[in-house]
């Protein structure tokens, strides 16, 4: 098996050159070739066949092979950046809570080791995509910042609705941290007495109820995970995941980072902005006002959101 | 492709040096310069107005050839093309190269009628700025506003206003006399009148004739010899003369027995300087259109259908347009605020942006 590994490993090299894609990042390079592979194949299938590709192996052998091969490729190049993410957190923040039980280089440790056995799920995986580019861009010190020197309903809902009395570079901090767990929500695992089968967030996304009880148990058993982090964090990187209509009004930093992920997912970095059109956060803000309901974002952190980014001309 | 670009630039440095020969063609007059620079002024007037009839003729003969000469005249402002080459060269520059050639050095009083037609003539070396148009194109580039519509309306309307100018510049001078040739002929009239004077009075003087003309012209200042009986009276001052007066600059009036010879100088640079204020005039008006018109234009027309069409035919282009409040109920902000606010939200929710990839691309796979 071990010949055909270099041929599949040429072939996803070979995906990965297509100009529409090689420009992209490792992530979504990933996703657009597993796409791929998932709309493609029947025909996939017969085309292995051929002395050209895989004669003589299964498809689902080599399907299996190429979905290995990307997510080698994808962790090696994403990690470092994620790395370097980690170590840009001031984790002061959580030092405080345990009153300097652990030390914020403690934290980078655990972070580190912790993120490179999440980043091997697919989906939490996928999630770093907008992650990475919201670090990248310094959205969450530009919104925040402006949000809190402003006392913007942003910052309403932050601090006095959410009764989280963090500084301005402290809350960012905070909101990074989230960002770095909110992957967890796609891990399976037996939850009982909710399920004695492997769940993940997927499974309650559409019951309230026991969304509820899956939300306290997955983030008690995440606690245990990572001593020094509070369950409390956990169930709210968990909750960013979730739409507004499934959120308490305290779930505050949740609704907001659920805004900013979906902004960053499919981040477009515009060159040049033609003479006579909006800036691309107002823009985005603008129209997402419009389909707040229907992809459930908040839409008074919106209408926030699109004052601060016109106001400033993001 | 490459010789074409070359010659493009070529022809629109040659605009840029027919603008400022035709400036200083009058500039020249009004500051006085000296013949042999405004012969070169007559001369390189000559080869550019030679350079664009040929250019003319190159451009209808290629259009001629693919049959759409109509095209280029009427549609491509090829008339603008040739108002601004073949007319100037025989009526203006042609002439003016001749008489130059030929060593003609005054005009006499029978020729004056000549000279007048040609002032009418020479209404029409204004057409050159006309070629200032086709330069729009490259004020667009400086200015950030290469929107083929921006600049083909820029082009229409500052086509019509100069053209326009033009056309009543021309129309002044067949319809009207110019106030200076009139000063011109008062003043020819004011020398046979004391021509007359002289020899009336001769008579009863004891001062000959000679005596009595000297005494009355030798203060004139635009007179430069005066010849009575075939003897100077007074005479040229040669070196000045012919330093500063070329053939148009000196006027011969005959009258009986007496020939004056007076400057035309101070009027023609009156005339110049009239010249000049409607060169100006016609610059301002086309770098006013291209730089504040084609700019108003194209932010409240060109970049807003410019984003709107980007927007509906690439699916990951999102920005919406920026709506000016002073024009939100014109149509084409309409069509925006329905693209921003209708259109870009339907669109994101139907339109799928993630990146396909075909089983053609796989195929070329070597293996």
């Amino acid at each position: 098996m071990s010949q055909y590994q270099e041929k599949v490993s040429s072939f996803v090299s070979h995906l990965l050159s297509n100009p529409g894609i090689q420009n992209d990042c490792p992530i979504i390079a990933e996703q657009t070739v597993l796409n791929f592979i998932s709309t493609n194949r029947e025909k996939l299938k017969e085309n292995f066949k051929s002395p050209q590709f895989f004669a003589g192996v299964p498809a689902s052998t080599i399907f299996q092979m190429i979905a290995e091969d990307l997510r080698r490729r994808t962790i090696d190049s994403v990690l470092p950046d994620i790395e370097s993410m980690i170590e840009s957190i001031d984790f002061t923040f959580l030092s405080d809570i345990y009153k300097g039980k652990y030390s914020p280089d403690y934290y980078v440790q655990i972070f580190k080791k912790y993120i490179k056995e999440l980043i091997i799920n697919a989906e939490a995986r996928s999630g770093f995509n907008s992650s990475l580019n919201i670090i990248k861009s310094n959205a969450l010190e530009r919104y925040v910042g402006i949000s809190f020197a402003r006392h913007s309903p942003l910052y309403f809902e932050l601090v006095r609705v959410q009764r989280n009395n963090l500084h301005t570079e402290e809350y960012v901090n905070y909101l990074k941290v989230l960002l770095l767990l909110r992957g967890s929500a796609f891990i399976k695992e037996e939850l009982p007495p909710l399920s004695n089968s492997k769940v993940n967030i997927v499974n309650y996304k559409n019951d309230q109820r026991l969304l509820e009880q899956y939300l306290d148990l997955r983030s008690k058993k995440f606690a245990k995970v990572l001593p020094g982090v509070t369950a409390e964090i956990f169930d709210m990187a968990i909750k960013c995941n979730l739409p507004a209509t499934h959120l308490k009004p305290e779930d505050a930093s949740a609704r907001f980072l659920y805004i900013m992920s979906q902004r960053f997912q499919n981040y477009q970095d515009y060159k040049k902005i033609d003479r006579g059109a909006e800036t691309p956060d107002k823009s985005w803000f603008s129209i997402m006002r419009k389909n707040a309901k229907y992809y459930g974002f908040d839409k008074r952190l919106l209408e926030d959101l699109f004052m601060l980014a016109g106001d400033n001309k993001w | 492709m490459r010789k074409y670009k070359l010659l493009e630039n070529f022809i629109f440095l040659c605009i840029i040096l027919v603008l400022v020969q035709t400036f200083l063609e009058d500039f020249s007059v009004v500051r006085s310069w000296s013949v042999d620079k405004r012969n070169i002024l007559i001369i390189s007037g000559f080869v550019f107005d030679l350079i664009f009839s040929i250019e003319f003729v190159v451009r209808s003969i290629a259009n001629g050839v693919n049959r759409k000469f109509t095209d280029y005249f009427v549609n491509r402002r090829g008339w603008v093309d040739f108002l601004s080459s073949f007319p100037l060269l025989i009526l203006n520059s042609g002439p003016s190269l001749l008489v130059f050639l030929a060593g003609v050095n005054t005009v006499s009083l029978t020729g004056f009628g000549i000279v007048n037609a040609l002032k009418v003539v020479k209404a029409i070396r204004v057409t050159r700025i006309l070629r200032l148009i086709r330069i729009i194109k490259i004020f667009g580039k400086i200015h950030n506003t290469e929107s083929a519509m921006a600049q083909h309306h820029t082009s229409v309307i500052t086509t019509i206003s100069v053209f326009s100018i033009i056309l009543t510049l021309i129309m002044f001078s067949v319809l009207f006399v110019n106030p200076y040739s009139q000063i011109m002929n008062d003043k020819a009239e004011h020398y046979k009148k004391i021509a007359d004077t002289i020899l009336e009075t001769d008579q009863d003087t004891i001062l000959t004739v000679k005596e009595n003309a000297r005494l009355h012209f030798k203060n004139q200042k635009d007179l430069l010899r005066v010849v009575y009986n075939e003897e100077d009276l007074i005479p040229y001052n040669e070196e000045l003369a012919s330093e500063y007066h070329n053939f148009e600059d000196i006027l011969v009036v005959k009258h009986k027995n007496f020939e004056f010879h007076f400057s035309l100088l101070g009027i023609h640079a009156k005339t110049a300087f009239q010249q000049l204020q409607n060169f100006f005039i016609i610059i301002v008006l086309v770098l006013a259109f291209s730089f504040v018109y084609t700019r108003h234009f194209a932010q409240s027309i060109s970049d807003v259908m410019h984003i709107v069409n980007k927007g509906l035919r690439k699916k990951e282009y999102n920005l919406q347009v920026k709506i000016d409040e002073r024009y939100e109920d014109h149509a084409v902000y309409r069509i925006a605020r329905f693209y921003n606010e209708a259109y870009l939200p339907a669109k994101i929710k139907k339109v799928n942006t993630k990146k396909e990839l075909s089983l053609k691309d796989m195929m070329n796979f070597k293996g």
